[in-house]
Formats: structure tokens, sequence, C-alpha cells
């Protein structure tokens, strides 16, 4: 029963996407005319330095780096994070990025010898656009073929500036978008995205595999620390151990052994998404330094259904390297083994699941009275063509069931049934008995 | 939006140390002791080279000498290289973002850590001290310098320099040679573009820009920085340009205050400043005619001190004054000593400048070569007009009053206005 249950999450992801449509209805307008775009647009940064010229710099460098997040999207500056640090950031002036000569001061301070700068600058996107390609980094604006890259301005900082979260929509809309199959609607692809950016997470160690209770926590206590940066919806440890503690009566009644305890744990607490933790760890002392290594294996799996989704693995080489202790250097390489292997984790846990949404949102369709099985059958045709896929899993003159794989709101599934309904002779009836989660039940009126 | 917020705040945080580069910080650097091999070189001249290197490397202002109370005792470079990283090992600031558990932490680190200084090796090459017929002592020494980045293992830099020194006592010549050392170990380490100064501008007040860095990095007045611009290609390799020359007028203890020679574009906040090396001089070759009773032509050499100095400037020069009489014995040449003002417009720079001047007569017939006569006094005034061509190469017209007042019978005075042209080599 519980698996069946939608979760809160897509309720509220849902909620955002009216949000989101209700804020942005005018999105293809705003792109065409209200808002101007170019390929010099204003962006702020603020920045900190023992040096002026450094906080100069830092700041004009995070107003570059909010450009880049907007030409490329989230994802993909996300996945190109390390190599835009080093090839990118880390390697060309950022005035070569950017349009000095624009630079208008917004605030400027000292403190105990750090300085502050807080700036509006004109980013030179086709600058920009010439490095990430040059470094093969592609995605949302930035194509391996060329195109015009523009924004629009961003919207002054309100005080205090590091508050700044202002984006530009535009732009990004476009970038997620494009990550999408193209039978996708914008509307769908939405849905999508916003599902996909808020995918709940509950990291917890392999119990067989990791012995060491300090290993593991700190191995999950990593990967939280990841997602927690990462701005990703995650369940906390200590929430799950409790569960785990108090509970494990209740998890036999309810699941007779039949799903893994971390299973039923992820969706009793809502989450989506389940990674389990395997460290295996070697530690030697050499010379008066002491060496640690991790292979750390990150194994994802959906939380609804136990279907895996995929597994990412790392290793410290070489090791980790400790002048106090062993203990030291085996935790430097778990935590840092870990940090680094949840990146990927997280990538394809976002991949599969965007590719399984791609094929529709799975609905729990439940019609009752439904003894005219000529009846049934014309609105299970109607519903087929308003929906991804609509599958009949049992059926009785009491009672139809099917699994409805829809791109949209539990609601849309709802106008679909009353629209389908409406032009079926003897379906005019038709009401909604209740809705709980992604489960919808209505009475034919039969 | 928390998400991108968060992913914005960690980038940033991840990579707000990479741009810190842009403004040069004090390098940690070891100086070796001096070492030399078969040359006869007397203790106390050993003494001298090795402390006139560490007090320009101290006095540079732009390291953090290191090392110091081991570089005697130790053996060899590598046990002296072992016992700074033994210091540094157990003072070692790790990361933070291994701190964070972000990353491993691995032998290499530690010894990049640790070994994060630049060794100096000094080492005397050649050394002579001679004596001529007169008596005179003549020291030539050849001071060779690697530079070894110790992380990495590797020499980044190495020069010689070559000093000589006369004296009428060896310990004289010897000390000529050695107080010739600083001046250009100075330049030779300024050149090395790992200890250049790099900076930025960081307010405009006018005419003048104000960058980071003053005495805290060693910078001087009359030290040039070039503006430079980072430009993209389409291919997205990126080429550096000067755009400008600043020239540093006043010195603080954290800024200085430069003045724009030239830039092709207006120089703003943020702009990338790179430290132009220079020994420190002006040398001016000039031809000047001098209408006097009898015309004259003057061909020298003018040396302006450029490094430490700004508006006002001393300088010393020597000409041959061709045509006051026809000379078979002995060749006249007027050395000068005096001070310039400058006004500087841009590229176009207006001095007025004065000095005073003794002739001498110097013996061409070996018979007389020990007769040098001061011939006579005098001076110039004038004003000298030049037109900056290159940041290293100055056109110049001048015009003005030269006085040479006789003393020997052998010379004839000469006065009157003259005027001229020539070329300032900087260097």
């Amino acid at each position: 029963m519980k698996k069946t249950i939608i979760k809160y999450r897509y309720v509220l992801t849902i909620l955002a996407v009216i949000i989101l449509y209700s804020g942005c209805a005018g999105i293809p307008a705003r792109q065409g005319s209200s808002i101007p775009v170019s390929d010099t647009p204003l962006y702020y940064g603020s920045g900190e330095s023992t040096t002026q010229s450094g906080a100069l710099n830092s700041a004009k460098l995070q107003a570059v780096i909010k450009a880049v997040q907007d030409v490329l999207g989230t994802a993909p500056a996300a996945a190109n994070r390390e190599k835009l640090e080093k090839e990118v950031y880390g390697k060309v002036n950022v005035n070569a990025l950017v349009h000095n000569d624009s630079v208008s001061i917004l605030h400027k301070s000292e403190d105990n010898g750090t300085y502050t700068v807080t700036l509006g600058v004109r980013i030179n996107l086709p600058a920009v656009a010439s490095v990430l390609r040059s470094k093969q980094i592609y995605g949302g604006l930035i194509q391996p073929q060329g195109g015009t890259v523009v924004l629009s301005d961003q919207e002054p900082p309100s005080p205090p500036p590091a508050s700044d979260t202002s984006r530009n929509v535009v732009s990004t809309q476009k970038q997620e978008n494009e990550a999408l199959p193209k039978n996708v609607t914008p509307k769908q692809a939405s849905l999508i995205n916003s599902i996909i950016n808020n995918l709940t997470y509950m990291v917890y160690y392999d119990e067989k595999t990791v012995s060491n209770p300090f290993i593991a926590k700190t191995a999950v206590g990593m990967a939280n620390k990841y997602l927690a940066e990462n701005g990703f919806e995650y369940v906390d440890l200590d929430q799950v151990e409790q569960i785990k503690k108090d509970q494990a009566d209740a998890y036999e009644e309810e699941t007779g052994n039949s799903v893994s305890m971390i299973q039923w744990i992820a969706g009793k607490l809502n989450a989506d998404i389940y990674i389990e933790v395997s460290v295996d760890t070697n530690a030697r002392t050499k010379g008066g330094k002491y060496y640690g290594s991790a292979s750390v294996s990150l194994k994802n799996f959906d939380a609804s259904t136990g279907a895996g989704r995929g597994t990412a693995f790392y290793q410290t080489v070489p090791p980790a390297m400790s002048t106090v202790s062993t203990e030291a250097a085996v935790n430097n390489a778990v935590a840092s083994a870990t940090y680094n292997a949840i990146k990927k984790a997280v990538q394809q846990a976002e991949v599969y699941t965007r590719k399984d949404l791609v094929q529709g949102i799975k609905y729990s369709l439940v019609m009752q009275n439904t003894s005219d099985s000529k009846i049934m059958r014309a609105f299970m045709k109607g519903v087929e063509r308003k929906v991804k896929s609509i599958r009949r899993v049992s059926t009785s003159p009491e009672e139809t069931k099917y699994e409805v794989r829809l791109i949209g709101r539990i609601e849309d599934l709802e106008d679909i049934v009353y629209n389908v309904a409406d032009s079926i002779s003897g379906l005019e009836g038709v009401s909604l008995v209740y809705q709980r989660g992604n489960s919808i039940t209505f009475d034919t009126g039969l | 939006m928390k998400r991108i917020l968060l992913v914005l705040i960690f980038l940033f945080l991840g990579i707000s140390g990479i741009f810190a580069q842009e403004v040069s910080e004090k390098k940690e650097i070891a100086i070796f002791k001096l070492s030399y091999t078969d040359w006869n070189m007397p203790n106390e001249a050993l003494g001298m080279v090795d402390q006139s290197i560490q007090n320009v490397f101290i006095n540079l202002g732009r390291f953090n000498v290191i090392g110091m109370s081991y570089r005697l005792k130790a053996k060899d470079i590598s046990a002296f290289t072992k016992k700074i990283k033994e210091v540094k090992s157990s003072n070692i600031q790790i990361p933070e973002k291994v701190r964070l558990g972000e990353e491993t932490f691995t032998e290499a680190d530690f010894n990049k850590l640790a070994g994060s200084f630049i060794i100096v090796v000094p080492v005397v090459t050649y050394f002579d001290l001679k004596t001529n017929d007169t008596g005179t002592y003549a020291a030539e020494m050849e001071t060779s310098f690697t530079f070894i980045k110790v992380d990495e293992g590797r020499a980044i830099a190495s020069f010689s320099i070559k000093t000589t020194g006369t004296d009428k006592t060896d310990k004289g010549a010897v000390r000529n040679a050695v107080e010739d050392i600083p001046l250009q170990l100075s330049f030779q380490i300024r050149k090395i573009p790992v200890f250049q100064l790099k900076t930025g501008i960081i307010d405009i007040m006018g005419q003048d820009v104000i960058l980071e860095l003053g005495n805290n990095m060693g910078v001087k007045l009359g030290d040039e920085f070039r503006i430079m611009n980072t430009v993209v290609l389409p291919s997205g390799h990126t080429v550096e340009r000067s755009t400008g020359l600043l020239v540093v007028k006043t010195v603080d203890e954290d800024v200085s205050t430069a003045q724009i020679f030239h830039a092709s574009k207006k120089p703003v906040v943020g702009d990338q400043l790179k430290e132009v090396p220079r020994l420190g001089f002006e040398s001016a070759l000039y031809v000047n005619y001098i209408n006097a009773y009898k015309p004259v032509f003057a061909v020298g050499i003018r040396q302006i001190l450029a490094r430490g100095f700004f508006s006002i400037r001393p300088f010393a020069g020597a000409e041959v004054p061709l045509g006051v009489k026809d000379f078979i014995i002995f060749f006249p040449v007027n050395a000068y000593l005096g001070g310039e003002i400058n006004w500087y417009i841009r590229r176009l720079h207006i001095t007025p400048s004065a000095d005073i001047a003794v002739g001498m007569l110097i013996p061409i017939d070996k018979e007389y070569q020990d007769h040098v006569l001061y011939s006579s006094l005098g001076g110039h005034a004038r004003l000298t007009v030049s037109f900056m061509v290159s940041d290293s190469l100055k056109i110049f017209a001048e015009g003005g009053y030269a006085v040479m007042q006789s003393m020997n019978v052998l010379f004839d005075s000469y006065n009157g206005i003259f005027a001229g042209g020539g070329i300032t080599l900087k260097y």
C-alpha cells in the first residue's frame, strides 16, 4: 500500500509547477520581446580577498560563474564543475570574460584585512562561449555547432548582496527543455525538470560491508554534505537510524520482509532515491607517516520500486596520508572518496529518473461500477489517446483498475477522465470518489 | 532557487582563491650559503658577497626569506632543503577542502606544501685579483645564481653576474666588485617572470591610477607597470596584450599612485598590471651644436637615474666638445652632474635641467698617460622635450645655454646657446 501512495513531494512538485506556470505564463513572450537580451548582459557578483584587486577579481568571477550557469544550465554546469574550475575559472584571466570598462562597484568594504566588493559588470558572452566550446563544455545555449548566445540583464542585487538569487529564467527554461526529447512539450518538460530538481535522497550504509560505525557515519555524512551544499533534498542519517531502531516491528508487519528495510524506511520518509554506501578500506604505516585508502561504491535505487538506478564507484589513488594516525588517513580517504562518488551517483539518479519520467508519471486509476465492458473499453480507448500509456491491471463488474502514465498532474488526469466520460454515452454521470497521492478513484454512475 | 544559490556559493568559495594570483604575494625563498670551487678567494670577500646577496633579497621586499638559521650550518643543499622542509612540515596548514573532507590529502600534497619554497644557490664561478704596473688592484668575479622550486624539484631560473672593481688595495678592489652585485642581482631577479609583480588598478583619481602594492612589496618610484588586456580568440585561446604604460609617482605602504604614460584605451578599475623590470636607468645619447665664438659640437651621453625617482631625477653625463681646439696629445671630455625636473604629459615629456661640469683633457699619447688635466669649469642649463616612441625609447630635442670656462692654456673657453637632439634608451 505504502509503495503505491504518491509522495507528498510530488504534490509539492505539482504545486511548484503551477506556481512556475502562473508566474511564467508569458515565458515565450518574454523571450520574444519584453526582456531585452544581448551578448553583453549585466551580471552581479560579490568577492572577498585579502587584497582589493583579489576581491574585485573574485566579484567579477562570481558574475561570470552565474552567467556560465545560465548559459549552460544547472545540470551541465554542475557536471562540468571540476573542468570549469580548472580550465576556465582557474586558467582564463577573468578580465577576458567581462567588459572591464563596464564595472560598476556597488559596495566596497574592508574588515580586518579582508576586502569585500560587490559589483555589476557586463559579461563578454562571445568570449565565454568561445572558451567553453574550446574546452568542450556544452549544454544549454552552448552547442558544438556554435550559435548566438544571449542573456538578459540580471536584476540588481537587493541588500544584503549575498542574498541575490536571481537568474535568467528565459535562458534556464530553454536549457533544461533542451535536455529532453523533442516530443516532450514545454509544459511537460517543466514538470519533469521540476520533479528532477526536487528529488529527495536518502543515503545509508550497507551494513554487510561497513562494520565500523565511525567510517559509516563519515561516508553517509559526506554524501549528505554534498547533497546539502548543492541544494538537494535529503533525509538525515539520524532520522533513518531512529526509524530503524523504533519501527523494526512495524517493518515486519507491513512488509513481511518483502522489501529491504532501507527501502521501507526510504518510503516512510518520502525519499525518491535511496543510496547504499559500501566501503572497503586499507591502512598502512611507513616512515613515520600513515596512509589510508578507500574504495567506495554507491548504489542508487528507486525508493518506490527498489529498481536500481546505477552504481558510482570511487577509489582513492594515491592513498590519503596523515602525520597523525592511520585512522585520520583512512577517514580522509573515505570522506573524499564518498564526496566524489556521490556527485556521480546523483547524476546517475537524475538521468535514470528523467528517462523514466519521459515515459510519464505513473498513476493508478480506479473506476468503480464497471459492469458494462463495452463502455469501459471505449473509455479506455478514449483515455489512451490523451496519455502516454494506459494498462488495465484488473477488471470486474465492481471495479476496473488501470495503470496510467502521463506527463502531467493528477488534476490533468482527472480532467482527462471527465472529458472522455462526457464523450461516451452512459458515462456522463462519472464522479470523483477519492484521490490519494498518485491514486484516483471514480464512480462511473452506471 | 535555493539549489542554484548553493551551487553558486559553493563554486565561488571553491575557486575564489585562484584569482588571488593576479595580485602578487610574498614568496618564500631560502638562500643557500655562497659556495665556490678552487678560486683563491679571501674569506672576507666571500662573507661580503654572501651578505650582499642576502641584502638584495631582503630589500626587494617581495620575498619572505626563510631558513636563515640553518643556511650556514647545512653541509649541502640537500641537507638545507631537508631541514627547511622539516620545519615547514610541522607547521603545515592542511587545505580547507581536505579539512572539509572533500579532497584526499596525499603524500604529493604533503610534499608540495612542505616544499613550497624556492632555494637560491649562489656560486662564485670565477674570481681573479690582479695588480697592474701602477700597483692598482683589479678584481673580477662572476657569480651564478640558480633558483630551484623545491616542490617540483626543478630549476626555474639561472643567471650569472659579472662584476669588476679596481682600487689601490686588494680589499678595496674586491669591495668595489662586490658592491656592483646588488644592482645587477636585483634587476635579474625582477626579470624572472615568477617574481615579477602583478597587481591591479583599484582606483582612478583624475589622470592618476591607484594600484595595489606599495612599500610592502618593494615598489619604488619610477617603477613601470604595463596594463595587460587578455583577449579570447574565437578559437577559445587567450592572448595577452599590453595596452598601456604606467609609472609610479608616489609609494605608500600598501598602494602606489601611478601616472599614465600612454594607454590605447582608458584604464579602468580592475585592469591587470604587470611590472616592467628595468635596471632603473635612462641613457640619453645626443649631439648638440653650441653657437660659441668658435662653434662647438658636443657629442655626449647622459645617464639618468630613473628607479627611485619620478619628477626630479639626478643625472651624470660626459660629452666630447669637438671643435674647441685641434687636439693631438689630449682629448677633451666634459663630465657633469645635475638634476632635472620632469613634466609628463602622456608620451610627451618636458624636462628643464641644469648641471655643473668639469672639463678634462685625457692624454692620447702614452707618454702622458698619467697626466689627466682639468681644463675647464662650467655647466649647462637646458630644456628637453622628448617623445616616447615606445616603452623603451624616446626621441628628444633640446636647447639651452652652455658655459665652459678655461682653467688651462691647452683649452679655449666657450659659451653660447645650444640646440640639438638625440635618443633616450630606457633599461
